[in-house]
């Protein structure tokens, strides 16, 4: 049995049934001393009574023997004779009244002594009167009977006597003690009512304190359940064979059912389309022992099926719940209705399918009739050069110049937009290898100029390896073309750890190629970045204008930052982040 | 040399085709040429003769009625003339067309170039490439 009651409650019960127990002993006591001292009165009433009949009989004895001592009449010696054949009797039973007390036996003893003495004495009066009344007279007048009359009559006395002396001894200590308990009982009952009383007070307090907190504790809980029922989301919990353990009432509501008919007899699967449980326990196995380790799962797409059969997309976010030996006991999940984001992802779906679409149709449309442009323009050239004056030949030029320029940015607006659109794939990527071969790539083609290109050990970082070669080869290249008319092109790539800003403890590594070309005024820096955007005359360093577009988006589209500074005719430095977490 | 068709040129675009025509005539492969303009065309002219077999076909990927892809497929799905070397030469550098027109076993795809010259030097060195150099698996 499990004890709930507090320290103090169960000390009062304890001294309560103390003091009960000893009561008990009290009273059981007291009792016996009660019962011992009637023992004792009726034992020396019965002694008394028994000696005041064998006085009696002495009596009886001698009045026999005087009436006929004097009358000589033989009538007189009946109560002689009717007491002398019950003397002994009586005499027998004193006796064993008073066996257990050796002093009163002892006179008992000699009372019989006295009676027989005198009896003998009666005897012999009575065959004397028979002779003559004058011997009898003789005899009587010596006192010798008188004498044995007095003896028992005293010896009777004593013996009542003492018996009456041991029976009020007995009473006096009797009642001593009976008052003696009736004041311990007295207090130990007012001991019992008083801590029965603070015990009551003492639970009464506890229990109003209690109640009040009942009530608060439904209050909360009442609280709670209308959180839990009303939200405006789905909750429900599942035990470790999946059974819906709990639902709230938005989810009910959105599913149809009751919840007496889901709790404990729906399994989770049991709320899904067709299709979706079909691919949920396809991989429930697996995917469960993974949630199991994990302890959560986020942001799962599911397709639930009402009770009326129709269908709404949602998104389900899920916790494990185990116990102290760490097995899986339940899971709590929330259910969000997906119908709007996933209209939304459809339209996007369309959206990018039409720009899919167009821009197809861009790269294939668009580049035909420019090629026809350039053709053309060259076979003009080639078959009608002849009889063209300079300045027909400048003309085609510029055509085929111009049919070129746009064929480029058609080319370069495509990679801009297919880079958005691009699937990434993180891996690990060794930025000093792949720094060399852009490097290596590049150089090559720059023929007779002078480079002093220096390249720190660059640390290794996450990101998709084919957006990172654009980046670097963008920079890198920038960073070529800029400096080209310097006598010595100065170029120098670095990186570095630093905090992330605006999140505390997160770190990013910070990467950076500064160059020493025609750079750039601080103020337009903002337009560095931007579609289309330069900053340089076409005639100055060749362009279109997408390549740091293009690099922005890459660094965007891996959470990172990119930024310039710049001074006209004395260099430009480019950093980007790329977070690690 | 007969009069047999070495190249097959299949190109709904006359500008094209003509740019195309003249940058292998320069280098004297235009010789045994055919042009036709669209995919319906081709596989009738490939299919109707099971002795039709070009030394070349260049394929555009984007024409009415029968495109590129289904020509090529059709092509590779036939056991005579899947042997035939199908080169896609084209406008558009779309990855998804490159990854499917490989798996459907074309032997190269060239993306057009905007600048005549480079398409110049792009289709001779195809054209030579595929009737000079490559060695085709049947000797005719």
């Amino acid at each position: 049995m499990k004890v709930h009651l507090e320290k103090r409650v169960l000390a009062g019960f304890f001294i309560t049934i103390i003091v009960l127990v000893v009561l008990g002993v009290f009273s059981f006591n007291s009792t016996q001393r009660l019962i011992n001292t009637a023992r004792l009165l009726s034992h020396a009433t019965r002694v008394i009574s028994s000696s005041d009949q064998i006085m009696k009989l002495s009596v009886d004895i001698e009045t026999g023997q005087r009436g006929f001592t004097i009358t000589g009449d033989t009538t007189f010696l009946e109560p002689f004779l009717d007491a002398s054949k019950v003397m002994f009797k009586h005499l027998g039973i004193l006796d064993s009244l008073t066996v257990n007390d050796s002093l009163q036996n002892a006179k008992v003893n000699e009372l019989r002594g006295l009676i027989v003495k005198h009896a003998t004495w009666t005897k012999h009066v009575i065959q004397l009167r028979n002779e003559g009344f004058e011997k009898a007279r003789d005899l009587v007048t010596k006192g010798e009977g008188k004498r044995a009359m007095d003896a028992i009559r005293s010896l009777v006395k004593n013996i009542q006597e003492e018996e009456r002396a041991v029976f009020r001894k007995g009473n006096t200590i009797s009642s001593q003690h009976l008052q003696q308990f009736q004041y311990s009982f007295i207090g130990l009952a007012i001991a019992i009512t008083v801590i029965i009383g603070y015990l009551f007070y003492y639970i009464n307090d506890n229990l109003k304190v209690r109640n009040q907190a009942d009530i608060k504790l439904k209050k909360v809980a009442d609280e709670t359940r209308d959180l839990y029922d009303n939200a405006p989301c789905g909750y429900f919990s599942v035990d470790a064979s999946i059974f819906l353990t709990n639902i709230n009432q938005t989810l009910l509501t959105w599913l149809g059912y009751t919840r007496e008919e889901a709790i404990g007899k729906m399994k989770y699967e049991d709320l899904l389309s067709l299709e979706s449980k079909a691919a949920f326990l396809a991989s429930f196995e697996e995917d469960f022992e993974k949630y199991k380790q994990q302890g959560y799962v986020s942001d799962l797409e599911f397709e639930f099926r009402r009770k009326d059969g129709t269908m709404f997309p949602v998104i389900v976010n899920s916790a494990a719940v185990f116990n102290t030996k760490g097995e899986f006991v339940k899971s709590r999940s929330t259910v969000s209705d997906n119908t709007e984001r996933k209209k939304g992802e459809i339209r996007i779906k369309q959206l990018n399918q039409e720009l899919d679409a167009f821009t197809y149709s861009v790269s294939h449309d668009l580049r035909a009739p420019l090629r026809s442009v350039t053709g053309y323009a060259q076979i003009l050239k080639e078959d009608f050069g002849h009889i063209l004056d300079p300045e027909g030949h400048r003309l085609i030029h510029i055509i085929m110049a111009n049919a070129k320029r746009m064929g480029q940015l058609v080319d370069d607006l495509l990679d801009f937009s297919r880079m958005g659109r691009k699937e990434m794939m993180r891996t690990n990527v060794n930025m000093n290898e792949l720094v060399q071969d852009i490097l290596q790539e590049l150089t090559a083609l720059e023929n007779g100029r002078k480079l002093n290109i220096r390249v720190m050990p660059l640390a290794p970082s996450k990101g998709d390896l084919s957006m990172l070669r654009q980046v670097w080869t963008n920079l890198i290249s920038n960073a070529l073309k800029y400096s080209s008319k310097k006598e010595v092109t100065e170029i120098e790539i670095g990186s570095g750890w630093r905090d992330t800003p605006l999140q505390d403890g997160q770190k990013e590594i910070c990467y950076h190629i500064s160059d020493n070309g025609a750079g750039f005024d601080m103020q337009y820096a903002p337009k560095l970045f931007g579609v289309f955007q330069r900053l340089h005359k076409m005639n100055e360093f060749e362009g279109t204008g997408v390549g740091l577009a293009l690099v922005k988006r890459i660094i965007q589209r891996h959470g990172g930052t990119v930024w310039a500074e710049g001074k006209i005719n004395e260099g430009a430095k480019f950093y980007y982040t790329l977070p690690q977490n | 040399m007969n009069n047999a068709v070495e190249i097959l040129l299949v190109e709904d675009n006359p500008d094209d085709a003509n740019l195309a025509i003249r940058a292998l005539k320069k280098s004297n492969l235009a010789n045994h040429l055919l042009h036709l303009e669209d995919g319906e065309e081709a596989l009738a002219y490939i299919f109707d003769d099971k002795n039709v077999m070009p030394r070349l076909i260049l394929l555009d990927l984007k024409m009415p009625k029968i495109d590129g892809i289904e020509v090529l497929r059709r092509l590779k799905s036939d056991d005579k003339k899947k042997v035939i070397p199908v080169v896609m030469l084209t406008s558009s550098k779309e990855e998804s067309d490159i990854v499917e027109t490989y798996k459907l076993g074309v032997n190269a795809y060239i993306v057009k170039p905007v600048d005549f010259n480079q398409f110049v030097k792009a289709v001779t060195e195809l054209g030579l490439f595929w009737l000079v150099l490559n060695q085709p698996p049947v000797e005719r």
